[in-house]
């Protein structure tokens, strides 16, 4: 869970994984940014927003799970292209600049929401195990004494 | 009746367990003598009034309603003087971890635990009750069960 502690790690964590996934599709796929600066600043400004949205998570516990990763993904896409369009009565935005951000922020969103899910069932399974092994326990110091 | 005592270094709490196939009248009061080095909490009956002393390893659940804390055991119920907090500072390592607010579970009394769509975990008793770990207590609950499973393993 994102908290006050732990917004700055995430946020920094987050944005690496960004540029390190930006350079190395632009390494494999021969493709030079010519908007370098502005397109690494832009993925910052799209980090914050994604981790700021995501840790509003605490304050939305009694809402069913689903709706909120619906309405947080919905907040997050409104914000960005909201931005992409006050960006575009600065400084030209090419036509599939929409759809690129678009894809840019729901690929990742969809795939950490998949990664979530399946943690959490994994995590479930652990704990099931755990709770047996503990439970279990009273006898398993019988192969493991010294008599006095 | 044999008695084996065992030296094992490194506990964090020295422990008793007694064995037993039948229960006969020596075994019983071998075990009657070592739940009274037991912490016992006092529990009182809402409609009689009446007060008992209960052992924490009775108890399933504790549940705070309107201010008032009440233990739930296997047949009963009983209201304590206790609040949550100050019920996990001294039985904490006992066993109870708290799911919620307002909720403290008893682990050893847990069946099984299965995961909700809405991403909180379902506890199922081993009396077939049903509680809710709230979603932010999940982590705090996991970290629980690890800390116990290697509290007597270090």
């Amino acid at each position: 869970m994102i908290s006050k502690k732990n917004f700055l790690p995430t946020l920094c964590v987050v944005y690496t994984i960004l540029v390190l996934t930006k350079l190395i599709l632009e390494a494999v796929m021969g493709h030079t940014d010519t908007c370098y600066t502005q397109n690494l600043l832009c993925m910052f400004v799209v980090s914050f927003a994604a981790v700021s949205v995501l840790s509003l998570h605490s304050f939305l516990q009694n809402i069913p799970l689903l709706f909120v990763i619906i309405g947080q993904y919905l907040l997050l896409i409104a914000f960005v292209e909201g931005g992409l369009l006050l960006i575009s009565l600065f400084f030209p935005v090419s036509p599939e600049g929409y759809l690129e951000m678009f894809l840019s922020v729901s690929i990742p969103y969809g795939i950490g929401a998949v990664i979530y899910y399946i943690e959490y069932f994994r995590q479930i399974k652990k704990m099931n195990d755990l709770l047996q092994e503990i439970q279990n326990r009273d006898t398993s110091h019988l192969s493991d004494h010294t008599s006095c | 009746m044999k008695v084996n005592i065992y030296k094992k270094d490194g506990l964090n709490e020295n422990y008793i367990s007694l064995y037993y196939d039948k229960i006969d009248k020596e075994t019983e009061m071998a075990k009657a003598f070592l739940l009274s080095f037991q912490k016992k909490i006092i529990g009182k009956d809402r409609i009689s009034e009446k007060e008992r002393m209960i052992l924490p390893g009775e108890i399933l659940y504790l549940e705070m309603v309107d201010r008032k804390c009440f233990l739930y055991l296997k047949d009963s119920e009983w209201q304590t003087d206790a609040t949550l907090q100050r019920f996990l500072e001294q039985f904490e390592n006992q066993g109870f971890v708290r799911i919620s607010k307002s909720m403290v579970v008893n682990i050893f009394h847990i069946r099984e635990l299965k995961a909700e769509a809405n991403m909180r975990i379902n506890v199922i008793l081993k009396n077939g009750e049903m509680l809710t770990v709230n979603r932010s207590y999940r982590s705090s609950f996991y970290k629980y069960l690890k800390q116990l499973q290697w509290r007597d393993l270090k």
